[in-house]
């Protein structure tokens, strides 16, 4: 159980119809959303509350922006996978993660790995992922900026010492949209049918 | 070089390296966060402490979302042993730092998400005959 966390986490999606683990054989993404299925997403529907007032949350801020104004956030939130990490979002939010010193500053960025999309009457909860074109959420790059320094020290007796000290890069995004487009029905069926034998699975 | 411009010359040097260490000891007991030769054995200390909790506030950050996440589920009827297990068998890939913040902040979606876990369990444990 712990290889398949691994793979998970690091960027790698199971199918567990067939193989437990894929030989990474395809270059092009199309062929590669293609070639895997993936059931479609499960639709819930849930009643809203009256005077319901939601509780958003917003990661932090290197900087002080003060051109871009912090405004209220909207209704849809969505979980996204970016570089080995998952993330909750909102619109209008800022996000800090490792650094992806190949894009250029001042770039919008559509980030395509959804796991959850979510809002007062519905989510979208994706096996384990939304399909590529149902989600759209934009992103702009703001920065590409050290971090404070760590300093690791590592000292034993009889004159062994070692310090490091340690400057990560990080970039800030900021989420401008999120869109969900298509239409959906409202079920759920378990991942197991009884057409596929349970001897497939294997943990 | 004169004797008297090295001697200067040197005593800043000293200064500056022991005023980085100071800068690590503020807010320290007494003598330490002021004088050199007491602080820089509290503050080698501090940054060995550091380096040893960097990796258990990793264990201790996913042991809270753990009871956080058993606690969101066992309020809508299932234990924490049967939600992840449904969930994996649902090939939902929500990592248990999502799934706490769902429970504490989103509850209708991390209520749809234990019904999916209940159905899926529901199913398995009919093919398996588990007794639960």
């Amino acid at each position: 159980m712990r290889k398949l966390t691994q793979n998970i986490l690091s960027n790698r999606i199971v199918n567990f119809k067939s193989e437990l683990i894929f030989k990474r054989s395809v270059t092009n993404e199309t062929e590669f959303y293609n070639r895997y299925y993936y059931p479609p997403p499960v639709v819930l529907s849930h009643p809203p509350e009256q005077g319901e007032t939601r509780i958003m949350q917003s990661s932090s801020i290197t900087t002080a922006l003060s051109d871009l104004s912090l405004l209220p956030a909207r209704d849809i939130f969505a979980v996204v996978f970016i570089c080995g990490k998952q993330h909750k979002i909102t619109a209008n939010d800022f996000l800090l993660v490792t650094q992806m010193p190949d894009i250029e500053l001042y770039t919008l960025i559509q980030l395509e790995k959804v796991l959850l999309v979510g809002s007062v009457n519905w989510s979208l909860v994706g096996t384990p992922l939304i399909r590529r074109g149902m989600v759209k959420i934009i992103a702009s790059v703001l920065e590409h900026k050290t971090m404070e320094p760590v300093i690791v020290l590592k000292k034993k007796k009889h004159n062994y010492k070692k310090t490091n000290i340690h400057r990560g890069v990080m970039s800030l995004l900021r989420i401008e949209d999120i869109f969900v487009e298509g239409s959906f029905e409202v079920d759920f069926k378990p991942a197991i049918h009884p057409q596929d034998g349970l001897k497939s699975i294997s943990y | 070089m004169s004797r008297k411009a090295m001697r200067s010359g040197m005593r800043i040097v000293r200064q500056m390296r022991r005023a980085r260490v100071l800068a690590l000891a503020k807010g320290f007991r007494g003598m330490a966060k002021t004088c050199y030769r007491i602080s820089i054995r509290r503050v080698h200390r501090a940054l060995r402490k550091s380096y040893g909790s960097r990796k258990l506030k990793k264990r201790d950050m996913r042991q809270l979302w753990i009871t956080r996440i058993g606690a969101g589920s066992l309020q809508h009827g299932l234990p924490y042993n049967f939600f992840m297990s449904g969930i994996y068998e649902a090939r939902i890939q929500l990592d248990k730092k999502i799934m706490s913040q769902l429970a504490m902040h989103e509850p209708f979606t991390f209520q749809g998400i234990v019904k999916i876990a209940s159905k899926q369990f529901a199913y398995a444990a009919k093919q398996w005959r588990r007794i639960y």
